[in-house]
């Protein structure tokens, strides 16, 4: 029983060290490309995708835990909290924020998909509200918290890529549409699952392929040409 | 010789772009193409050229944009063919009206050295066929040069296929790339001159970085 419980242990660490490896090059990759860039908002949708990289690493070490367990991540998420975990959700519903506003420039006709220059201001007030009373009433404000960045994102991430009329951004969306998604099945995935270490196991498998998607999507973030096809030798 | 409103621009070009010429910068979202635009307006405006920017976003979007880049045209404005708050509405679905309009401008103004920007030429070939585009853009650059005019065009990197892109290339008789490189773990914005007429061919690469006053350019591996 126990070197069972070991091997699963063993497999949620690679797991969670595979998870933090993509997303933290990812994240990376995000921060060198918003330096190169000038205009604001697609310096700011750069930093969302390096905000939901580093929430991607927090969902991995601080969510998932072996059950039963004492390790550091357990005692990181309990120091961290559901405060932290409130602002991790902020992350990704700026990164969808950033996306719809850049998303908008890529459509030929400037389509104001869901009204979002509207709708964000009113989503914004009600995320930060729901960040300040998760301090008090933990539990439903951050499910709130949860629901909120993740829904806006599976329903906007599509019509904003039936919408662009940019291949490279068409792929980007795509990427990013499935990585939201799969962070969706893990979270759902967790609430049930989270009272066994193979449960875990199975919450941590959509947290590899999100992390695979997440990194896909960053390549598609702006195109980035190869610096050997300029060396003055191959012009 | 039309200043690009950028010096260090300007010495690279051998003093601005050429006369009677259409300039195609290309480059992907976000680099900074639109501000070479700006500059260039500005550059007229003091100069006391016409200036004509089009563009599908509204006026509002434009003068925030040119405000993050450090230009600040409240002083003199161009005319505007804009979605909204422009002098002239620019409706990208509609081809002929943006093509009538410019040679009504362009009429009107006859006498007058015209510098002309147009920033919807991505959407234009999101909307139409790229035949079509090709036909309207050698038209138009037939229309504007026979006037004493200047025109410069932005082009996204990323959003059309490369086929489109080098046909692009070939209409213009000045192409101006901003572009991002990957060198080790960095990724640069680097400047080229791909093609400029009257410009000797120029393989070097700059970087560059944009100031309060404009721009900053050094030769890329120096």
């Amino acid at each position: 029983m126990a070197s069972s419980l070991d091997f699963s242990a063993g497999v949620l660490l690679i797991l969670q060290l595979v998870v933090a490896v993509v997303a933290a090059y990812t994240g990376y990759r995000a921060v060198v490309i918003r330096k190169a860039l000038y205009g604001k908002l697609y310096r700011n949708h750069a930093l969302g995708v390096a905000f939901a990289s580093a929430a991607l690493i927090w969902l991995a070490f601080a969510n998932l835990a072996p059950a039963g367990s004492n390790t550091s991540s357990v005692t990181l998420a309990n120091i961290l909290g559901p405060v932290s975990l409130a602002l991790v959700f902020i992350g990704l519903f700026y990164t969808v924020d950033s996306t719809a506003m850049v998303g908008r420039f890529s459509d030929p006709l400037l389509r104001d998909t869901f009204h979002w220059s509207r709708t964000r201001k009113v989503l914004w007030a009600i995320n930060i509200s729901c960040v300040v009373l998760t301090i008090l009433t933990p539990i439903f404000f951050l499910l709130f918290t949860f629901f909120l960045p993740i829904v806006s994102g599976l329903l906007l991430f599509p019509a904003l890529a039936r919408r662009t009329g940019d291949l490279a951004s068409r792929r980007h969306l795509a990427w990013f549409s499935a990585f939201y998604a799969l962070v969706f099945v893990s979270t759902f995935l967790f609430l049930p699952l989270s009272t066994s270490t193979s449960g875990i196991l199975v919450t941590a498998l959509p947290l590899v392929a999100a992390a695979y998607c997440l990194s896909r999507s960053t390549r598609w973030l702006a195109p980035v040409n190869r610096l050997q096809s300029i060396r003055p030798g191959a012009l | 010789m039309a200043s690009s409103g950028i010096p260090a621009l300007d010495i690279l070009l051998a003093d601005g772009y050429p006369d009677k010429s259409a300039i195609l910068i290309i480059g992907p979202p976000g680099i900074g193409k639109e501000a070479l635009g700006y500059w260039f307006t500005g550059s007229g405006l003091i100069q006391g050229d016409f200036c004509l920017y089009v563009t599908r976003l509204s006026v509002k979007e434009v003068l925030q944009d040119e405000k993050g880049f450090g230009v600040d045209s409240q002083q003199k404005v161009p005319m505007w063919f804009a979605s909204e708050g422009g002098q002239i509405r620019c409706d990208v679905n509609d081809l002929a009206g943006l093509s009538y309009n410019i040679k009504e401008v362009l009429k009107q103004n006859a006498g007058r050295r015209i510098r002309i920007v147009i920033d919807a030429i991505s959407s234009l070939l999101m909307l139409n066929q790229p035949e079509t585009i090709y036909r309207y853009l050698t038209q138009l650059f037939a229309d504007v040069k026979g006037y004493d005019a200047v025109l410069l065009a932005t082009l996204e990197e990323g959003m059309h296929k490369p086929e489109v892109v080098a046909a692009m290339q070939q209409l213009f008789d000045g192409v101006v790339e901003l572009r991002l490189y990957e060198e080790g773990l960095r990724v640069l914005p680097l400047l080229r001159i791909r093609k400029m007429r009257g410009v000797p061919p120029q393989p070097g690469y700059f970087n560059f970085a944009f100031t309060r006053t404009g721009m900053e350019l050094t030769s890329h591996g120096k």
